[in-house]
């Protein structure tokens, strides 16, 4: 899913918006739409919720929009998502410090709004062995869709250093099996190798 | 999916999040269930579009972040609490979201705002489970200097005098120290020629006072959280500050913190847990005035930067600084009435005959009411009381804020006067301050209007701290302001409701004063009653004291 258009567009786009350019802001909120809803959703896994939080999150934008100094529209978007839903979590869990839906214990009665099949309880006990940070990557990546070049924008990394470190990882795993693969067992390796 | 693709994906993951790569087992389980199952997010268009034009229609920010340039509005944002570290956060978490764990086993029930007990909460408790409210007046009959002095904190000049009525001095001989003992102190130019002193007496001239209520709620504000107090302990405790450690050292819990922001305009954050409140100020180091400070000894230069009263904007553009810092800092105003600013001065100038050397003051308030019952909160002067915004004038800019804490009280029902005579009676004896204004001669009639009703913050001192009472009472206008006297400063007359605080009210100075002119016997020492008076009945005054002579009316220091 494409959903960061060049950096300098939209940096273009938010430049006329701050002048007060509803119009460009109109064509940034198209842009960034519906990937922050989605973002948004697999934080808190209830629409109701997500639409409120994505309603802050843009609002918020338009209102501080004056206040953008950074160098990626994305970036700016998604911490003010970040921050959007774990202030939502803060303030309905007493000011506890959870981040997203998974940091829920299993008797909140969040969950009861849930609907995702039986796998999820499996799914939300290892997402609860990663951080916050780790499993919004994870996210990104496996069900938002997103690539490298865009979940490094959206963490507001310079795209050249990560493109760095990337292909020197690269070269040093080539075609080395992970260690954990091979830990996991040749019911792993086959999941993968039926999935090719 | 192929080792290389597999590959692939993770170096990308462990780029992007190093620590990653310790999980790697967990994180190949993991994308093979995701895998699986995705759950879709049900982004729904019509909601979209409909946002879309909610936003737009919104008014353009840009006419906002002008005034800021123009204005040279400095403020912290939300990145300053990140920045700010955990300590912060804790302490934040303290005053905007604080918890509410009620464990008053007398609560009868238990109400919030918003229907849930998260961090607003009035608790209902038994009638009287205060205590007897009268000691709120005997500790400033009895004398007790240190303590009421702090009686009604916060609530402008008028809650000291009482405190300082027990230290009666001699009247100052010259006009500049007669300006210091005014409750319009500071605004001396005026005061070079001793006028003629008068003393004031007051008369009702409102309606007919129709007191039906026979009971009302009084409301003690829960203060403080000793858990929070603890974490911000513990968060410190590890820390070795110069070879010193916190090691030996237990039970530890946090009484108050200071944060300061370490740039130009930076202000002072000041989190006090015993009392549960926090305080914004200027970071004094940051803010300078080089030219002015440059002047030295020159007072011409010194004049050159002194506020002139066109420099000080409209109390429309105060509110709006007020506003937009109390905004940008995400306060909740959900408690707060309408923003009003505290022009205590500009009478003083208005009948100022040398306006060109009239002290304008550098700083000015902007005060947001707290609403109890819908009722906005007064001190014992009848001034408002709530939450304060300081606006510096040299640099237009907000530049503090006291009295922002979290929303949690106690509520007791008490038995209220009934008896209007007897409350007109209280305050034509000068109320809750008493009439320090009185003498025998020159005295000139004040008259006061129709009392709206309203809650008074009153303070207690039991076992060494502090309690902060919100209690029912009646607020007096004063109608006519007498002209050309600038050392009658007070507005309102306040006088409280409940039952049991005017058993004891008449033994207050002023009252005394206003005894002495129906002809009361005294002798004694002033302002340190007897033990006699908490027996004294409101309509049958017989306290004996020394009468102060006009050469020893009340002055405030």
């Amino acid at each position: 899913m494409a959903i960061i258009s060049p950096p300098q567009s939209d940096l273009d786009l938010l430049q006329q918006a701050k002048t007060g350019d509803g119009a460009a802001f109109g064509k940034l909120y198209d842009i960034y739409i519906k990937p922050i809803y989605n973002f948004i959703f697999y934080k808190t896994l209830i629409k109701e919720t997500a639409e409120d939080i994505t309603s802050i999150v843009f609002t918020k934008a338009w209102q501080k929009i004056g206040q953008f100094k950074g160098e990626s529209v994305a970036a700016w978007l998604y911490a003010i998502s970040r921050n959007a839903v774990a202030d939502y979590y803060r303030r309905e869990k007493n000011n506890l410090n959870i981040e997203d839906f998974w940091d829920l214990a299993n008797t909140d009665n969040f969950l009861e709004k849930i609907d995702l099949g039986l796998a999820f309880g499996e799914i939300k006990k290892a997402m609860q062995s990663l951080s916050a940070r780790e499993r919004e990557i994870i996210i990104m990546r496996f069900w938002l869709d997103m690539s490298f070049k865009e979940i490094a924008a959206s963490l507001g990394k310079q795209e050249g250093a990560v493109k760095m470190t990337l292909k020197r990882s690269l070269q040093e795993v080539k075609n080395k099996i992970p260690l954990a693969l091979i830990i996991l067992g040749p019911n792993i390796i086959n999941i993968c190798q039926s999935k090719n | 999916m192929s080792v290389k693709e597999l590959n692939r994906i993770l170096s990308e993951l462990y780029v992007l999040e190093p620590s990653l790569r310790n999980k790697e087992a967990e994180l190949i389980l993991l994308i093979q269930k995701m895998s699986d199952l995705k759950p879709g997010t049900k982004f729904d268009a019509a909601f979209a579009a409909r946002l879309k034009q909610e936003i737009i229609g919104l008014e353009s920010p840009i006419s906002n972040e002008n005034n800021k340039s123009i204005i040279n509005f400095n403020f912290m944002d939300k990145k300053l609490y990140l920045a700010l570290g955990s300590l912060a956060v804790a302490s934040m978490a303290f005053i905007f979201f604080l918890k509410t764990t009620v464990t008053n086993p007398q609560m009868a029930t238990y109400v919030t705002k918003n229907g849930d007990n998260s961090q607003e909460a009035v608790s209902v408790l038994p009638a009287g489970a205060f205590g007897n409210l009268a000691s709120l007046n005997s500790s400033v009959s009895n004398g007790a200097v240190g303590k009421t002095a702090t009686l009604g904190l916060g609530g402008g000049g008028s809650n000291v005098a009482i405190g300082e009525m027990a230290t009666f001095t001699a009247a100052p001989a010259d006009a500049s120290s007669l300006a210091a003992v005014s409750p319009m102190a500071g605004v001396t130019t005026d005061m070079k020629i001793m006028p003629p002193y008068y003393g004031f007496k007051y008369v009702y001239k409102g309606e007919a006072l129709n007191l039906e209520e026979a009971s009302a709620a009084v409301y003690r504000r829960v203060k403080g959280d000793d858990a929070t107090a603890k974490s911000v302990a513990g968060l410190i405790s590890n820390l070795d500050i110069a070879g010193f450690n916190l090691s030996s050292f237990s039970n530890l819990k946090a009484t108050n913190i200071s944060l300061v922001e370490d740039k130009a305009l930076g202000l002072a954050v000041s989190f006090d847990f015993n009392e549960g409140n926090v305080n914004i100020y200027e970071n004094w180091e940051k803010w300078t005035y080089p030219e002015r400070d440059a002047c030295a000894n020159d007072q011409a230069c010194w004049d050159r930067y002194r506020l002139k009263i066109s420099d000080v904007p409209a109390d429309a553009d105060l509110v709006a600084l007020a506003d937009s810092f109390l905004a940008n800092h995400t306060v909740n105003l959900d408690h707060y009435g309408t923003a009003i600013v505290d022009n205590y001065w500009r009478d003083n100038y208005a009948q100022s005959s040398d306006k060109t050397n009239f002290y304008i003051p550098e700083y000015a308030t902007v005060i947001y009411p707290l609403l109890i019952d819908e009722q906005a909160v007064r001190d014992q002067s009848g001034n408002y009381a709530g939450l304060r915004v300081t606006i510096n004038l040299n640099k237009k800019a907000a530049s503090g804020l006291t009295g922002l804490m979290p929303y949690r009280y106690e509520s007791s029902q008490y038995n209220l006067e009934s008896s209007a005579e007897a409350i007109i009676k209280l305050a034509e004896n000068g109320g809750w301050n008493g009439n320090y204004y009185f003498q025998a001669e020159n005295v000139q009639t004040i008259e006061l209007g129709t009392p709206e009703k309203a809650y008074v913050q009153i303070y207690r001192y039991t076992n060494n701290r502090s309690e902060e009472l919100l209690v029912p009472a009646l607020i007096f206008p004063v109608i006519n302001v007498p002209e050309g006297i600038n050392y009658y400063g007070q507005k309102y007359v306040t006088v409280p409701l409940v039952k049991e605080m005017l058993n004891d009210l008449g033994a207050q100075p002023g009252i005394l004063y206003r005894m002495m002119e129906g002809g009361s016997g005294v002798s004694g020492s002033t302002g340190a009653s007897s033990g006699t008076v908490e027996d004294v009945p409101v309509s049958e005054p017989a306290i004996d004291l020394v009468a102060p002579t006009p050469a020893s009316r009340p002055v405030l220091r």
